[in-house]
């Protein structure tokens, strides 16, 4: 589960108690057209991030996945969406996580709105 | 695997995904193991050798490096009886065969400890790291 420096900052304080650590005030997905990592986003040319909502997690599995699907972001160019990234706002700031998906998506200008079904995003511990 | 329980893998993942309320530990408490623990069993030893669990006060996590470690030494014991310890566990709360595991992990090097030995694990010795 790829969380970003910021994010994993958040985490451990969490766990361990040594600063204060704030859950994010929201989860927002914009799509990727490269490999996200923790230096970059490479976020692709769509239109507007998207509200994600998240099933409470399962245990002892150790996973999470989104209750409702994830849709609306429209291509203003064509793209190959390769990876996603969420944040903790619909605008500007922190990422928390990103990733890959299992299947690259081909996207057409103006017309392809890319989506994670219910249950199609999902992380766990590992 | 990593080594988390279940218990605060759930809080974990509801903290940074907001599906249900997560609960942050209250307190870290340190406890020692026999054997190698995991999230089945702490092997935690026995307050009949003079040992009990210790508070573990952790400093500000780094970034980005990603790890935070104790801030304060810890000392285990004495000990009243011979005991090999292999792990260590964290709790959130005290005293032993309480609470809910934390976390787990084995030692860089196994300790034997004798009748009047302390364990002692220095100021920064205890790391927890997101790999």
């Amino acid at each position: 589960m790829p969380l970003t420096s910021f994010m994993e900052k958040r985490v451990l304080d969490f766990i361990c108690g040594g600063a204060s650590a704030a859950a994010p005030g929201g989860r927002w997905l914009n799509w990727a057209t490269g490999s996200p990592d923790d230096s970059g986003d490479s976020v692709g040319p769509f239109s507007s991030r998207r509200s994600v909502t998240f099933s409470p997690a399962n245990s002892p599995a150790g996973s999470v996945a989104n209750s409702v699907a994830v849709s609306g972001a429209t291509a203003s160019a064509a793209a190959t969406v390769r990876g996603w990234n969420l944040y903790e706002s619909s605008v500007g700031g922190n990422r928390l996580a990103y990733g890959t998906l299992t299947v690259t998506l081909g996207c057409k200008s103006g017309n392809d709105n890319p989506a994670f079904s219910a249950a199609g995003l999902k992380m766990t511990i590992t | 695997m990593a080594a988390i329980s279940a218990f605060l893998g759930k809080h974990v993942l509801d903290f940074i995904c907001g599906g249900a309320a997560a609960t942050q530990p209250i307190n870290r408490w340190a406890a020692l193991a026999w054997g190698t623990p995991n999230s089945t069993g702490a092997s935690e030893l026995n307050t009949s050798i003079g040992y009990s669990r210790l508070t573990a006060l952790f400093g500000a996590a780094a970034s980005p490096a990603g790890s935070a470690s104790i801030t304060a030494a810890m000392t285990f014991g004495p000990f009243s009886s011979n005991q090999s310890i292999l792990g260590i566990n964290l709790f959130n709360g005290s005293p032993v065969n309480s609470s809910d595991q934390l976390l787990y992990g084995t030692l860089q090097t196994a300790r034997t400890v004798a009748p009047g030995d302390s364990l002692v694990v220095a100021a920064g010795a205890l790391t927890v790291t997101i790999a």
